[in-house]
This record gives structure tokens, sequence and C-alpha cells, in this order.
């Protein structure tokens, strides 16, 4: 069991490697022509966004309170992380360790803010939760646009420029690695209990309070960790950037990607921030087509592309190898293919 | 906690003048019950008793307007749901409340939360903590699963079980969380005589083996006078009999509040 | 503060709070009926702002009064209220609060983003609808448009006031959020009466604009967000599901906001946005709301 755990860490983390390695072999030998520069910044984009979405993905999909202001600590991280690298800048660090300390700052702040919103806003829920954390966000970008040291409502520039695509691509996969291990815990239970039934829960023997306002502090942590990213590679920014509008696109993607399927939130804001990139001709239509994209899974798929599906790279190894032994044995019998989730 | 011998004698639960208003309405009023260790007794009455509101109370859903009810001896007024449920005292509902998409086994381990000491770090480190404490629970999780006859059905979710494997489902949450008392809300609403059958024993089971005591609501007369060691009986938030199966089903005001007042009575009241 | 620009003060905040009152009257309405937050509703405003964009000079051309132009805006936005009404909520209706939320929110992009594809991201000027002359009052000057539209808020109000107490459809419109059941037991045609809450919903939004535009003729495509907001907090500090309340709240949040401006500009929106943060906390019914809990 022990050895089959580390196999499957293994695993994954080749798979991790190996994905990291094409795309910088991809973007190092000009694999895309002209617009190789772009598309790395793209993927970068698509980085950041992931750890957005993802961690909006652990309130909607996994606790199942909706989110309308998850682009309000997205910002916090943004501007607490700028303002941090910018009172570090020039102090000796290298430019990894100071986008790290940039990261973990704006994580750490945002953190606080959504623990902060979470223990006042929580005792609400459904369409009222949502609303309020919609004003809260609203508050935060009035916060900004007042305070001088975020630019007073102007933008913000001189962001030393410290994300590339190698360190955004391992934060992001940092970060889905730990939410991925935060759902398959004892955390990831309870919160799932609570969404299912909070009398329940509570009935249970489960402080609902206390593990909604968690997971919600938790949230904005990633939050935060992205808007921290997004400083560091636009390295100008404004208040209104993370308006509602921010706020709804993130939400429309964790709901096509799958609420509670982070696979769904990975490949849905990969694909849904790089996809209008590529087809600039119709970037004024991205939103109309998300809007009609939204309603359509709302009719159909209600729980979204992905629904509630995990990818397992063990699984799907596992099942290739049984395919392949059972060939081998022909009539013998077949490998019980262990389809347990997740290990 | 106290050794054994004065445990004894100290009820698990004891209820004091326990009563709650909601406006000017006593839903229940003046509410007094004594459970002692591995008793069960059954709280019955006509519908809009006051009996779920009872339960309510019991679990900190409600906080009581009047008097004060105790576990073991310890004081749990104004206590919250969660906090009564680590005290010891679990419950099931009338109208079932799983967490419906996850799987049976899950809906057990979820009330097995705090039993689990690992912490955050532990868990994203997944350190052999994390791994020994999550095989601890899974094991004794499938025993409470055989416990309530649902063995073999752990991966499904709990959606999908037939109504009277979720009512016993609901019971096995319950058990998860280590509790001395276990309230049971109609627990054979909707079950065939089979089922029932299957129910009773598994609540004699559990009373045997986890030594817990039980109050239980219930509308089925024949279930509640074949199991119950003593009755309780409410009626518009009152206690109006208390005693063995035979004193209750004799009792006149009993009599009355379940068929109301023979004619001739009716009559001369007016 | 002197006299004057207090008095002004009230008259400008009540002028806003009529605007509010109408927008939280269809957020009040939908919810009431259907429980649910109708996020599109703010985006009706910019539908009848850009119909009285284009249908403005129109009017004036063909010599007939500006404010005519108003009905054009009532027809529009009704038949865009019905529409995302029929094809979009009501599919989803069963499938519970959350969808129907998601759902509300998508038809609010869907609405901007369709405007900014037709309209583009520039705002838009409408063209003057009233132009009656300011009067001075022992010292105070008052914009008689203003005056005229808070009249004409009032009028439309006590209009549905009417029309929810003494006809039969809007009999029909208070029965049916007490419960849907029994209402179509007793013969109403619940789906008819959600269409027609809709219509009157965004019909009402259609006179916010008239309204919003006399003061502020200013139209861009996501116009509808803040205005939407706001109203939606009257509507909760009102008591959402109350008709009165909306009133009461717009009319609140109104004069809230013009009175921080004066002192705070920069953070009047703050203090509108805390407001709701307040009330949803400390009364989540709102003023005139009656609190209701789950039954366990």
């Amino acid at each position: 069991m022990t050895k089959q755990r580390k196999l499957s860490y293994l695993l994954n983390l080749i798979g991790v490697a190996v994905v990291f390695a094409v795309m910088t072999l991809l973007f190092a030998f000009q694999g895309f022509g002209d617009s190789t520069t772009y598309v790395e910044g793209v993927c970068t984009t698509a980085c950041y966004t992931i750890i957005m979405v993802a961690s909006l993905n652990l309130v909607v999909g996994f606790m199942g309170e909706f989110s309308l202001g998850h682009a309000g600590f997205v910002s916090v991280g943004a501007y607490a992380s700028a303002i941090v690298s910018g009172a570090l800048a020039g102090k000796g660090l290298s430019d990894l360790a100071l986008l790290i300390v940039a990261v973990l700052a704006g994580g750490l702040v945002a953190g606080i803010a959504g623990m902060l919103v979470g223990i006042p806003a929580l005792r609400l829920r459904g369409d009222y939760l949502a609303i309020v954390t919609m004003a809260f966000a609203e508050i935060i970008r009035v916060v900004f646009c007042n305070l001088e040291i975020t630019g007073g409502g102007r933008t913000m520039s001189g962001i030393p420029k410290l994300a590339t695509f190698h360190s955004s691509f391992w934060i992001m996969a940092v970060c889905v690695t730990i939410m991925f291990l935060f759902v398959r815990s004892r955390f990831g239970r309870t919160v799932q209990a609570i969404r299912e039934d909070y009398i329940a829960a509570e009935a249970s023997g489960i402080n609902v309070t206390f593990y909604k306002v968690m997971t919600f502090a938790i949230s904005s942590f990633f939050a935060g960790v992205g808007g921290a990213l997004y400083a560091h590679y636009m390295t100008a920014m404004i208040p209104t950037n993370f308006n509602f509008n921010y706020s709804a696109e993130l939400l429309s993607e964790v709901i096509i990607g799958g609420t509670g399927s982070l696979t769904g939130s990975v490949i849905g804001a990969a694909f849904l921030s790089a996809l209008p990139e590529f087809m600039r001709q119709f970037s004024t239509y991205r939103m109309l087509g998300y809007s009609v994209v939204l309603v359509l899974v709302m009719l159909f798929r209600p729980g979204g592309i992905f629904g509630r599906w995990e990818f397992s790279l063990t699984r799907l190894v596992k099942k290739i190898a049984g395919r392949g032994k059972a060939k081998a044995a022909a009539a013998g019998a077949l490998p019980q293919a262990a389809e347990k989730k997740g290990e | 906690m106290a050794d054994k011998t004065t445990e004894k004698k100290v009820p698990v639960l004891k209820a004091q003048n326990l009563g709650i208003q909601f406006g000017g309405l006593k839903a229940v009023d003046d509410f007094n019950i004594e459970i002692g260790e591995s008793e069960l007794v059954g709280l019955i009455g006509p519908n809009g008793a006051g009996k779920t509101t009872v339960f309510n109370l019991i679990t900190g859903v409600y906080k009581p307007t009047e008097g004060s009810f105790y576990l073991c001896g310890q004081r749990m007024n104004g206590k919250k749901t969660h906090q009564i449920v680590h005290a010891g005292i679990a419950r099931t509902f009338q109208n079932i409340r799983l967490f419906k998409k996850m799987t049976v086994i899950d809906n057990v381990k979820a009330a097995m939360q705090e039993h689990l000491t690992y912490g955050l770090p532990q868990a994203i480190f997944r350190t052999p903590k994390y791994w020994r404490e999550e095989a601890d629970i899974t094991k004794r999780a499938m025993e409470l699963l055989d416990v309530v006859h649902l063995s073999g059905k752990e991966n499904l979710e709990a959606d999908n079980l037939p109504y009277g494997q979720q009512r016993r489902l609901e019971i096995a949450r319950a058990l998860a969380t280590d509790m001395k008392l276990l309230l049971l809300d109609e627990p054979a609403a909707g079950m065939n005589p089979t089922e029932t059958e299957e129910l009773l024993e598994i609540i004699d089971y559990i009373r045997d083996t986890f030594k817990i005591s039980v109050l239980l609501i219930e509308h089925d007369m024949s279930l509640v006078m074949k199991i119950c060691e003593r009755i309780q009986v409410l009626d518009f938030g009152t206690t109006i009999a208390a005693g063995t199966p035979a004193e209750v089903a004799n009792n006149p005001r009993v009599i009355e509040a379940y068929l109301g007042k023979p004619r001739k009575e009716a009559a001369k009241d007016a | 503060m002197t006299f004057s620009l207090f008095f002004q003060s009230i008259v400008n905040g009540l002028n806003l709070g009529a605007t509010y009152a109408l927008i939280a009257l269809g957020y009040t309405m939908v919810y009431g009926i259907i429980r649910m937050i109708n996020f599109a509703h703010g985006d009706f405003i910019m539908i009848g702002a850009y119909t009285l964009f284009y249908t403005v000079p129109l009017m004036v051309n063909n010599g007939m009064p500006a404010w005519l132009a108003v009905f054009a805006a009532i027809v529009v936005c009704a038949i865009v209220g019905v529409l995302v009404e029929i094809f979009a909520y009501r599919p989803v209706r069963k499938a519970g609060p959350m969808s129907a939320l998601i759902t509300a929110l998508a038809m609010s992009i869907f609405l901007q983003n369709l405007a900014m594809v037709l309209f583009g991201a520039r705002p838009h000027n409408v063209a003057a609808i009233f132009s009656l002359p300011s009067v001075t009052v022992a010292g105070v000057t008052i914009s008689l448009n203003v005056v005229l539209t808070i009249a004409i808020g009032l009028a439309i109000m006590l209009g549905l006031q009417l029309f929810v107490k003494k006809t039969k459809l809007g009999k029909a419109m208070r029965a049916v959020p007490q419960d849907r059941d029994a209402s179509t037991l007793m013969g109403i045609n619940v789906n008819k009466i959600i269409t027609v809450t809709f219509a009157i919903g965004s019909a009402l939004a259609a006179v916010a604009a008239l309204m919003y535009c006399t003061t502020y003729p200013r139209v861009t495509n996501n116009m509808g967000t803040t205005m939407g907001m706001k109203a939606f907090i009257a509507a909760v500090l009102g008591g959402i599901g109350v008709i009165p309340g909306a009133m009461l709240g717009g009319v609140l949040i109104g004069l809230i906001e013009v009175f921080v401006r004066l002192f705070a500009p920069g953070w009047y929106e703050a203090v509108t946005y805390g407001t709701l943060i307040v009330i949803l906390l400390v009364k989540p019914s709102g003023i005139l709301g009656r609190n209701t809990g789950e039954k366990v």
C-alpha cells in the first residue's frame, strides 16, 4: 500500500513535469512560430486564472455557496503583493525569491481578508450570501480607489515583472495539488457534508460556521496567490479591473468546468481563458458566448461539463496496464483495476 | 468524568420544566423526563403535540425559553448543536437528512470529524498520522455499517439507497458521533413490516452493544408498545401521561387525546 | 451646510430614491413570486435607456413630445423581460435556487454583452426629454424636471399599489407567493402570473430609465450593474418581497447616497454596500419584512 502510494505520487509528479517540459520546449524552440512569446503569455495568464477558478470552486463546488466577490480577494492579493515586492525590491533578493515572498504575502493578506469577511457573511446562505460577497468586493474596490498606497483610483504601475511562465506553472501546480489534498481530507469531507445538508452536518457534530469560514479563508488565500501572479505578470493594474464582471467571469468558468471538480476548473479555466485570446476577432463575443454556454449548461448539464468527476493519472495508468495484462493473459483472470478514488 | 458508581445514579438525560414559546404559543411546556443508562423511552402524541420540538430543544436547534436539561448531570442549556453532539446526544430526522450526494461510508465518516486530530498541514503533506487516522475511521465506519446491515453498500451514493436503508444509514451516522443518548424521530415511518422488524433488531442490538439510551418518537403504536420500557405522552405541548406501555394505553386522557372525547362526555362538557 | 444645499440634497435624494424604488419594485415583485434574485433586472434599465436614446429623436422629429418615447421603452422592456422569463428562467425553475441564480447572472452578462455588440462600449447621450425651467423658491433653486420625475415615480407607485390591492390580477399576484399550490387549486394560472409580474417589473424599469436619463443622460452597456445592485439593496433594506418596503428602501438609499456624497465623495458607494451588509446581518428580512426560519 505505502509503496503503491509513493508510486502514485511519483507518477503524478512525472505527469506534471512532462506537461511542463513539453510546454517549455515548445516555447524554447519557437514551437508556435512568430507568436510563441504571445502564446507563452496566454499560458501564463491561464496559470493564474486556474488558481483563481480552482480556489473559487472550493467555495462554490465543495461548500455549495455562491461567492460573487472572488475578484475582491484577487485584488487584495494583487495589491498586497505589489506593495510587498515594491518594498523589498532591490534588497538583494533574487527574482524568484521575491516572487515567492510576494505571492505568499498576497495569499496571506487575502486569506485574512477572507476570514474577516467570512465570519459575519457566512451566517447567511444562498442568494443573500452571494449578494453580500458581492457587496464586500465592491467595498474592497472602493477602498483601493481611495487609498494612496494603491494608486488612489489611478493605475498602479511599475510593479516588477517577476512572474514568468515557468514560475507561474509551478506555483499553479503546487496550489492545485494543495487544494486537491485539502478536498480529499477530513476537511473536504466535512465541507461537502455541509454542502449537502447543513442541519444534518450540525447534528453530526460538525461546527458548521468554523469549517465554512476556514474554507472561505483558504479559498481567499489562493485567490490572493492568483492575484499576486496577476500583478507581477501584468505589472500595472487599476481597482476597476477587479469589478463585478471579473467575479462573474471567474464564477462562469467554475460552473462551466464543473462545480465540485478541480479537474473541471483546471481545464475550464485554461481553455476558457486561452480560447478568446487565440480567436482575437471574437474577443467582443467572449462574454456573450460565456453567458449562452452558462444557460445551456444550466439547462442540460447543471453540474457543469465535468460534474464532480476528477481525472486520476494513477487510475488511467492502471487501466492501460490492466488492459495490457488482460491481453497478455488472454483468458486469464482480469486484474482488478482498483477504481478507488484518489490514491 | 466521575467514577462508574456515581455515574450510574445520574440519569443520562434529565429535563426539568423544559419549555419554549414561539410568540405567544407555548409549543412545549413544563416538559420533564429522566432516562437512565440503556433505557428505551418512547415519546408519543398526536400530530403537532410538540414531540419534534422536544428533540429540537434537546439538540440545541431551539433554545429553551424555560427550564433546563442535563446530560449525565452536565447542564446543556444554551449550547450549540455541535457541542451537544460532542457531549453525547445524537439524532435522526423525521424527514431523512442524509448527505445525499456523498457515498454511504463518507456519510458515516463525516460524523467522525471530531475523532480525527490531524491538522491542515498533516492533511496536505499526507503524514503517517493522516493515513493512520483515516484508516482507523474507515475501519470503524465499516463496523458501524455492519451494525445497521449496510455492509457492501459503502461506495454507493446515499441518495441511491432504498428508503429503509436510508433510515438505517442515518442511525449509523448518529452512532458514529459516539453518543450516550440517541434520539430517533419516527425511525419506522414509511417502512414495511419486514423492514420495521429489522429496525427493531438493530435498535436492540445497539442498545446492548454500545450501552446507549434511546428516546424514540413513533406513530406506530404497536411498535412503541412492543419495545419501549416507558412511554411519555404529549398533547398540545404538555405531558398528559407517563408510565409503562400498559399504564399509558389504559389512561383515559391518552385515549381522549388520540380518539377524542366519547360523545356523552363531550355533550356534558358543552 | 446651508439650508439651500440641504433642501436641494433632499430633492436630489428623493429623485434618486424614487428611481431606485421603481427598480427595487421589479426585484421585489419577482423575488416575492419565485424567490429568485433577477440579476438581469438592472440591465432592463439599460435596455430602456437605449430605447429612449433611439426613440426620443424619432419623437422629436415627428413633432411629438419627447416623453412619449417612454411608451416605446415600456413595451421593449416588457417584451425583453417576458422573453427572458420564458426562455431562460422558466426551464430551470424546478432545478433549484442555485441554478436560477446562475441563470439570472448569465442573462445579465448576456444582455450587457449583447448591448455592447449592438451599440458599442462607448457611452451614448440621451437627448433632453423634459425641458422645464428651474425655479427659485426662498433662495433654493430646484429643477422642475426633478420635481416632475419625483411626481411620476410617486404616481406609478401609487398606481401599482392600487393595482395589486384592488384588481383581480393584482390579488392573484399577491396570492401566488403565499402558496403556489393552493393558488393553482384556486384556478390561478401561476405561469401567467409570473409572466405578468416580469412584464410589470420590466415596464417599471423602463420608467426608471426615463427618470434616470432625465438627470443623468449617459447610457452605457453596463449601467445596469450598479443601478441594479443599489436598487436591490433598497429592496432588501425595505424587506424583499414587500412592495411598500421597496419604495421605502429606495427612498432611504437615495437619500443616504446623496448625503454621504456631500461629505465623502469617494466613499459613498462603500456606505451603500455597507448598509446592505449591516441589514443582512442584523435583520435579513428588512425593515418591513417578517422573519422566516428553516423548519427542522
